[in-house]
Order: C-alpha cells, then structure tokens, then sequence
C-alpha cells in the first residue's frame, strides 16, 4: 500500500506535467462498508482541514467518493488516502483533453498524407499549440497564389514584395512558392485539402523568382534583408545556387552579410539542402553553406516517408542541421488546386512551419536557441540511414518533443539548478588515435550565458584539455571537442568533463563522464 | 653496413604517426595500490616496499619487503571503485636471493550515458571497467643491489582494441651504510612508448624520510616529465604520518599498525575533480 502511495504520488506530479489543467480532487474508493465510508471520510476531514468538500459521482457505485483538496496539501492528503485501511485506492481526478485532429479532405482520406504528420508527432504538438497569427513566416520563393482557399486570409498580402519581376505582384505562376506556402501554413481543420503544420502564422511571400523559376543571389539577398525589415521571425529558403568558379566571396560576401543580418536580428532561416545527392561540405552551394562558421542558419535534408535518405537528397556532416520528410508531398499549387511535388524544397518548409510553432510558444527565442531545441529533440534515424551516419543532421524534426522540450526546460527555469542538461553525443567516443575524430558537448542553462569553460580530466584529475567556450549570451551551448586537437591523442579510458560558467550572477560547476573506446 | 641500413630505414618507416598522451595512459594505476603511497605523492618507485612493489618497482619486492600482502576495495568519486590485491612470495626456500609476486588491479566506473553520433537523445547507462594483472620477480645481486623484472597484461570491457602489456625492468640500490636508496625503472607499453623513472630517498633520521621521484614519458612526438615528492614522518611505532606532491595534486595520510602483522594506511588527495580518500589494508602472511 505504501509503494501504491508513492507511485500516486509520482504520477499525480507527472499529471501536472502531461496535462494541460488539474483539478484539485481525488477519486477514492472503498472497500464495501457505507459505515466504514462515513468513518473514513469523517475522521479525514476532522484531522486534515484542507479537505473541503465531498461528493458522490452520479451514476458510478456509492463505494466511489470525489474529494476536494487544497492544492498545497493535495499530495499529502492522496498519500494518507492510500494509507487508510478503509480504502482501495485513491488517485487524481485527471482532467482529459481532446486530441486535435484536422478534418481537411486529404488529411483524412490519405493514410500516407496522415503517416508524415504522425511522423512529425504534429497531432501531440498541436494540442500544445495550432500556432500564432502574431508570428510571421517569409517564404522567398515563386510567389504564393495567396487567393487559393487553402491560403486565403493568410498571407501579408500589404506588405508583399516581388523581386523576381521588379513589381509588387508576388501572385505565383510557376507553383513551387505556393506549394512550401500550403506546407507551412495551410489553412487547416477548414474540411478540404491539405494541412498546413502552423494553422494561423502570417505568411509574407517574398518573390525572388521569375515565373520560369530563375532567379539571382541579388533578388534572395534583397528579399532577406525585406524579410527581417518586415519583422518576419523564421525565413524559408527552398532554393540553392552553385559556384563552379569556387571564388571565396561566393561563402563570404554580400549572401553571407545578409544572413548574419538576419541572424543577429533574431530570425531564424531555413535552407534546402538541395537535391543533387551530393555531400554538399565538399560540393558547397548558398544559402545552405553560408552558416558564417557558427550554425546561423538550419540546412534540412530529405527523407522518405520510411525515414531512409531520400535518393536525390544533398547531405553533409556540416551543413545539414536536421532532416524532414521531402518525398512525395501534398500540397497546395496554383489555379486553386493541390499536387504532389518532390525535394528538400519540401522538406526545409516543414522545418519552419514546426519552428514557427515553437516561435507560437515564445517569440523571443534567439536562432541558436531555437537551433539547440531543434537538434535536442530531433527523433535518431541512423538505423534507417547506416550509409549517412552523421550526415542528415540531428535526425527528423519531431514537432512533439520540440514543444515538449520547450516547456519541459521553461518549468525547469524555476529550479535552482543553474545547468538544466550537460552532456557529449556520441558517447562513447570512437578513440582518435588512428583517425581524427570529434564530439559534441551540450549545454542547457537557466539563464543566457555568454561564455562558459569546458575543461577535461583523466580520472586520476590530471587535466588533458581546457576550452573557454564564447559565445553570443544563449541559454544553449554547443562545443565541438576535436580529441587530436593538441597534437597528442588521449588513449582511451574513462574522463570526467567539467563545465564552468557564471549563470546569473552565480558560479555553477556540473560535471559528465565521457568514455573513449 | 647495407642491412643495418635496411633495417633502420623499415624501423623508421614503421613507426606510427600518432603519438599518445601516454602520461594518462592506464590512468586507473596511478590511483596507485597501497594508501600509503598515494599519500607519498604515488612516489611508489621508492616507497613501496610492499607487495605493491610488483607494480611499482618489482626490484623493491626483494630490497626490504615488510608486508607480503597488500589489498583494498574502495570506492571512490564518480560512482567509481579501485581493487587490488597484490601478494609477494619467496618461490623456493633453497634460493633465499630471488622473490616473486603477483598483483591484480581493477577499476570500474559507472553511470555513463550513452547517446548516438548523430543524435541527443539518451540511449542508456553503461559501465566500464580495467583490470591488470601483473606478475614479478626480484633477485638480490649484490647485498646492496637488487633487480626486477615484471610484466602486466590490461583486459578493458569499452575498447574495440585487443588487450595491452606492458614491462617493467627495474634496478634498486642501498648506498650510504643504507640510509639512503636509489631506484631506477624503465616501463615499455606495448603500444604507448616507455616511462623511465629515477627516484631517491634517505633517512635524515629514524623519523623523518623524504623521497623524490623523477617521471619521463615519451611516445613519438609526445614527451613530459613530472616530479613527485614524499615525505614520512614516523609519529610512533604504531602510527606514522605522510605528506606527498604529485603532478600539481597534493596528498597526506596517515598509516596504524593495528597488530603486529596488519597495517592500515589511508590517503587523502586534492585534485580538481575533488577530494580522494583511499584506504588500504597490508598483512605479512608469512608462516
């Protein structure tokens, strides 16, 4: 009875955790007697004031009794229920939340069309949040066809901008634009078509192609620095350019500047891979390349519906952040109709539609903090990938544990812990004594720290490596250790990696054991 | 003159490229056996005289052995644990001048999370652990002068590699009426380089005895040198106490003799990780 007691009590915490609200009242029932029942109840209300009241349900057996309790004592008053001879059990009146499930035509009859949401967990995240008309997605792209009755109403049509034609009709008539627009933000639960993954974010089409779908790094860069003047808070880029000259300034120039713009105005970007199955750290093209050496902006592989690697998909170990479903996708297209397209086109606007939910949730989450959420949550698909281990990212977007690791962190903030998670992927790590080799360290914290020391021991504590870690005030850090960075690989064996920082106004210090094999 | 060539050229070519931190190599020995040693600053070339000196020195294991069996099992910081046992013999009755000993050490440590290449998310816990096991032997060659040899094999339960070895030649000597030792070893690891170790001590008086150990590595491009210090202070015939320096990390201790033939011996150090406290327990088993 005791471990019952404890195991009500634990997962009347979680409750409060899974679901959205709670009633303080508890369901108890009891053993057969009605005497016994008055009893109980009697001498519990006689010694524990915060019991209120006490009802019957309406049609359940008269051995079931509801409860009220004051929400301070509501634990300890289930756990001294479950002490009580005269009960069976008690637990929580859990209050029970419908699942939100679009009725759009294809959402419903499409099994397929239904697996890739399900895939992205989108039912879970959208009973979190359907997102926020206060956030606003730039999609600089063909255009959007912003009359088609799955986009109407939802896009920004007074600020528009068409840079591909050099006019202010961003109307599209290639389809490409208005297809990304249906994946991020489809009119949803309107009983036709398709599903947007964000049902009420603003969308701001920002055309930088032509209607024959050609464009120029002039028209992208205008079009980045309009996004941020526009206030938009994610940007999608579902395009790609090539240099075959291999000139510098391609990765550093006037793209580059605009991106770090963007970046250091808070908006988030994300950018196809492209779709030449080439590994793209070697075969570079913009904007996917452009990260400014620090992760500004998210690069989305494609993968299939069975989570393997699509076969036209670009990869890379660099430049790829995460990875979303890109292979045959539904949505809507020009002339008010819908069509299956193919490419990590479709997949980055994915990435940015599950973003702007987030966004929904706090708007003022900074790129790196976002990035950090993303790649945390992001669902393991190695299994499917043996062939691009390391090469698609953190793994698929998963808008559920996004959300979930979001609002899991914000109710950490009210510990006193100042390190919320501190830890290195992979380990084990492979030993670099015959190749070079790397690991990732992670940190959360409760408030934003602009640097922070990494320092790592042997387990007798001598100290083989120290780094100070700087960054841009973020409460996320990422470190890459390179283990044959001294000249010297350390043999393999047990270490103790030790974090240092200052987080508010407070020293903490957390340590982690990391293996080398 | 052609085949010398020859051969150096191939021993050139066939060294490999990568050097290795091999200061940290098996750092799970230098959590040192016996207490008392850790306690002296790990100055063990010198000071452990022991059965421990299987591992430290096996040249020891005949110079002045007083317990011929040494143990522990202790655990230690970071949800790890250290054991060793070491026993130091006379193999036969009819050759007083040679002694043998054998020695095991494991270590284990638990808790390490373990997360994919590509990915955070928290695929489970696992240990790891090493154990050596060391086998020695000493030979007096001149009543002042004794040599040894020992060689140490390392089984670990993490690493894809086959099991390494290592030996250890080491040579020990009573100079100044025997008030005051000089040892000398050289360590080869089968595939980390070698150590070469020098280290002194002398009675300044019945009570007081300091003692130095000079450590060099060197692996391919990887060399360092390290001194360790110690110093014994013997309180009474029952309780002594230890000072030590070693590598940046201070030590002291404290050793009882709780009967005739049992010491026990406690080492407490200050390293960046925090404070280390081990024990030990030294027995003479002799019949």
């Amino acid at each position: 009875m005791r471990w019952n007691a404890k195991l009500l009590v634990s997962l009347f915490v979680l409750s409060n955790l899974l679901v959205s609200s709670f009633s303080y009242e508890l369901i108890v029932k009891y053993k057969d007697s009605s005497t016994m029942q008055t009893r109980s109840i009697s001498s519990l209300k006689a010694k524990n004031a915060s019991v209120s009241n006490v009802r019957s349900f309406k049609y359940a057996p008269n051995q079931y009794k509801i409860i009220e309790v004051d929400e301070a004592n509501a634990e300890n008053v289930l756990a001294e229920l479950n002490n009580d001879a005269d009960i069976e059990y008690a637990h929580p009146n859990y209050q029970a939340k419908l699942l939100i499930a679009p009725n759009d035509s294809y959402y419903v009859s499409d099994s397929y069309y239904r697996g890739l949401f399900d895939g992205y967990g989108a039912q879970v995240a959208w009973d979190v949040t359907t997102g926020s008309s206060q956030i606003i997605v730039a999609i600089l792209d063909t255009g959007i066809d912003t009359d088609h009755p799955d986009l109407v109403g939802r896009c920004l049509t007074q600020d528009w901008k068409d840079y591909g034609n050099n006019d202010n009709n961003p109307e599209d008539y290639n389809g490409h634009g208005t297809h990304v627009a249906g994946i991020i933000g489809a009119n949803s639960n309107n009983g036709i078509g398709a599903t947007g993954l964000n049902w009420n974010c603003k969308l701001l089409p920002i055309k930088v192609f032509t209607d024959a779908g050609t464009g120029t790094s002039v028209q992208a860069i205008d079009g980045i620095y309009y996004a941020v003047s526009k206030g938009a808070k994610v940007i999608n880029m579902s395009f790609g350019f090539y240099d075959s000259s291999n000139n510098p300034l391609f990765f550093e120039g006037a793209m580059q500047d605009a991106i770090n713009y963007a970046y250091s105005n808070g908006v988030c970007m994300v950018v196809a891979a492209g779709n030449e199955d080439l590994n793209i750290s070697t075969y570079k093209l913009t904007p996917a390349c452009n990260d400014g050496g620090s992760n500004k902006i998210i690069g989305v592989s494609s993968l299939t519906s069975t989570k393997a690697k699509s076969n036209f998909s670009n990869y890379s170990s660099q430049y790829v952040d995460i990875s979303a479903f890109g292979s045959i996708i539904y949505s809507t297209y020009t002339g008010n109709s819908y069509t299956v397209l193919s490419g990590t086109s479709m997949a980055a606007p994915a990435v940015s539609g599950i973003i702007s939910l987030l966004l929904s949730l706090d708007p003022t989450l900074t790129p790196s903090q976002v990035m950090g959420y993303l790649k945390s949550s992001a669902e393991n698909i190695d299994a499917y990938n043996s062939s691009y281990t390391g090469q698609l990212g953190a793994g698929l977007v998963r808008a559920d544990n996004l959300l979930s690791l979001f609002q899991g962190s914000k109710s950490s903030t009210q510990n006193t812990e100042q390190i919320i998670q501190y830890y290195n992927y992979p380990n084990p790590v492979e030993s670099a004594i015959l190749n070079s080799n790397s690991t990732t360290f992670f940190a959360e914290f409760t408030k934003p720290v602009s640097n922070a020391n990494i320092s790592i021991y042997s387990i007798t504590g001598r100290k083989v490596y120290d780094n100070n870690v700087s960054q841009s005030a973020s409460t996320l850090m990422y470190h890459v250790w390179d283990l044959s960075s001294s000249g010297s690989s350390l043999p393999p064996g047990p270490y103790i990696a030790v974090i240092k920082a200052t987080v508010g106004g407070s020293f903490v210090t957390k340590y982690h054991k990391v293996l080398i094999k | 003159m052609k085949n010398i060539a020859l051969i150096l050229f191939l021993f050139t070519i066939s060294f490999p490229v990568t050097s290795i931190r091999s200061d940290v190599m098996y750092d799970f020995l230098n959590l040192g056996a016996n207490a008392r040693i850790q306690a002296l600053g790990n100055t063990g070339l010198v000071n452990a005289t022991d059965a421990e000196a299987v591992m430290y020195n096996p040249a020891n294991l005949f110079s002045y052995p007083q317990k011929n069996f040494v143990f522990s099992l202790n655990p230690l910081y970071f949800d790890s644990s250290h054991m060793y046992l070491f026993y130091a013999m006379e193999p036969s009755i009819v050759d007083p001048y040679s002694k043998i000993g054998v020695g095991v050490v494991r270590f284990s440590i638990d808790g390490i999370e373990e997360r994919g290449s590509s990915s955070s998310a928290l695929l489970g816990t696992s240990s790891a652990s090493d154990v050596a096991v060391i086998i020695a032997s000493s030979r007096l060659i001149t009543y002042s002068t004794s040599v040894g040899f020992s060689f140490g094999t390392i089984a670990s339960t993490y690493k894809s590699s086959s099991n390494d070895f290592f030996m250890t030649f080491g040579v020990n000597h009573l100079a100044n009426e025997l008030r005051m030792k000089l040892n000398s070893t050289i360590q080869i690891y089968n595939n980390a380089g070698y150590k070469l170790s020098f280290g002194g001590l002398s009675y300044l008086s019945s009570q007081i005895i300091p003692s130095y150990v000079i450590d060099m590595y060197s692996h391919n491009r990887f060399s360092a040198m390290y001194v360790s210090l110690g110093l014994e202070y013997v309180i009474s015939k029952q309780m002594k106490g230890f000072l030590g320096y070693n590598r940046d990390q201070l030590s002291a201790g404290l050793g009882l003799a709780l009967m005739d033939n049992t010491d026990f011996n406690y080492a407490t150090t200050f390293t960046d990780l925090g404070v280390r406290h081990q024990f030990s327990f030294s027995m003479d088993l002799t019949p």
